[in-house]
């Protein structure tokens, strides 16, 4: 029996439907490339080189900003936690090792800085909701704030954003706003790539749930 | 069934194209004839092009900051305020001695101490040590015994020496008055004085086997005995037999020889 090729529907072929057009911030931020020479830079830090000290929070922190903005979305707090990662670095200098990659180190110690002000400032914020598993969530109700009429898309997803774990939201966070390859999200979360593809994996299928009735899906 | 299990839990990193080509392939194969795999990756594709609506709002926040002045103002907070606040070479100095590059340093000298501590243990555990803790200083057998020999001769050469005086005070006594200074209490102190110190250095000149020495302190002490047990009794006339017994049997002249001999041999 033949198998039916299920096309339909799209004007594009398989490939380029599945792979979206990726996200404006590419073209936004500055693209950091890993630099052979930031050994001796962080070095320099560590010795308090003003100097050395500025060429790395130039060349990192747009990422670092990117990462904690798409986290709170919040302007000052992700400000915050910029200034709070650069400390770190600057105080934990001599702990980076040469060979290892410097961005994933930094986003590192940004991803803790992230969680802890989270845990610190958010979490009282629809703390209930956030334990409940999302397929028990009323995604029906006369919550105005769920109304999809209610709310632009950015802020429809950003509340659906916010209805995940914090690891799925920040492993989301880091693949799709930060594009950072699945290896590299499993190194700055010391976590296996296993794990980190099935966490991104339940996150997207989450928000799928979340997002239906913004993007005119059923929940 | 199972295949579509797997195929769903890929999407997502096909999406993202992060599937190796084989994988890829496999998923794309799948897909084409899979209606429900097909369905699943374009809400995938619809939620995440939903996600990038947030993206405007992220250039944005991204472009309210002024990234050309940042860095200054950050090095400003982070540098100025950690040298106005943190004692920074201390911290940096305990931070430094406990590098890991510092490990084999440590473990060696926990070695050295270990090895010290043992060694002192098995040292100290010896019983010529012990001996030197309990007595507070260390002296070798055969200078002990050589002090000893030095004692006893010493000692032997005071009771010659006091004897030579008392017989010779005897001697020069007036024969009448012999019996008196046998009675008087200089006399009776003086002899057992004498008596006391015959019995120490009896055991000294017997282990040392000083046999000539010996023999003249025993006459003299059977002398001593006999002149004080009966100086009640004795008449002049034995007084005076045995003042010249002292003599002719050269008492003194005996007493001079070994009284040499002994300092002769001083150690």
């Amino acid at each position: 029996m033949m198998k039916t090729k299920y096309t339909a529907g799209f004007d594009k072929p398989v490939e380029e439907a599945a792979h979206g057009s990726h996200v404006n911030t590419s073209q936004v931020i500055q693209k950091v490339t890993e630099h052979a020479d930031v050994y001796p830079l962080v070095q320099k830090v560590g010795t308090g080189d003003r100097e050395a000290f500025k060429t790395l929070t130039s060349l990192y922190q747009r990422k670092i900003y990117l990462l904690a903005y798409s986290f709170f979305r919040n302007r000052d707090d992700a400000l915050d936690i910029v200034q709070e990662t650069f400390l770190r670095l600057y105080q934990k200098a001599d702990m980076y090792k040469e060979g290892h990659s410097f961005q994933n180190w930094l986003l590192q110690i940004a991803k803790n800085l992230c969680i802890d002000y989270y845990r610190k400032h958010y979490r009282h914020e629809g703390e209930t909701n956030r334990d409940k598993p999302v397929e028990e969530l009323n995604l029906t109700s006369d919550d105005p704030s769920l109304r999809p009429d209610s709310l632009g898309l950015n802020d429809a997803f950003a509340e659906c954003l916010e209805k995940l774990t914090e690891r799925q939201r920040m492993i989301f966070v880091m693949k799709h706003y930060n594009q950072l390859k699945y290896k590299e999200i499993a190194q700055i979360l010391d976590i296996a790539v296993g794990t980190v593809k099935s966490l991104n994996f339940k996150a997207t299928q989450n928000l799928k749930i979340l997002m239906g009735p913004y993007v005119g899906e059923r929940p | 069934m199972n295949e579509c299990k797997e195929i769903l839990q890929e999407l997502a990193a096909y999406y993202y194209r992060e599937l190796s080509g084989t994988e890829s392939a496999r998923v794309e194969a799948h897909l084409e004839t899979c209606k429900d795999c097909w369905q699943e990756l374009n809400l995938i594709k619809k939620t995440l092009n939903g996600a990038d609506a947030f993206n405007p709002e992220i250039a944005a926040a991204l472009a309210s900051v002024d990234w050309d002045t940042l860095p200054d103002k950050i090095a400003d907070r982070v540098l100025i305020h950690n040298e106005e606040n943190v004692p920074r070479s201390w911290s940096r100095f305990w931070s430094s001695l406990f590098r890991p590059q510092f490990r084999p340093v440590y473990a060696a000298l926990l070695l050295g101490i270990a090895m010290g501590a043992v060694l002192t243990f098995f040292v100290l555990r010896s019983p010529q040590e012990i001996q030197l803790a309990a007595d507070g200083i260390f002296v070798p057998a055969g200078v002990m015994e050589s002090m000893d020999v030095e004692v006893a001769r010493r000692k032997t050469l005071d009771y010659l020496e006091k004897s030579q005086y008392l017989l010779l005070e005897f001697l020069q006594a007036e024969p009448d008055r012999a019996a008196d200074f046998w009675r008087s209490d200089f006399a009776a102190q003086e002899t057992r004085g004498l008596l006391s110190q015959k019995r120490y250095i009896d055991s000294q000149l017997n282990k040392y086997q000083m046999a000539k020495a010996k023999a003249i302190c025993d006459q003299i002490e059977f002398l001593f005995l006999e002149l004080t047990q009966l100086s009640q009794e004795i008449s002049e006339a034995e007084l005076e037999r045995v003042r010249n017994l002292i003599q002719e049997r050269q008492l003194f002249l005996k007493i001079n020889i070994i009284r040499q001999e002994l300092e002769r041999s001083e150690v």
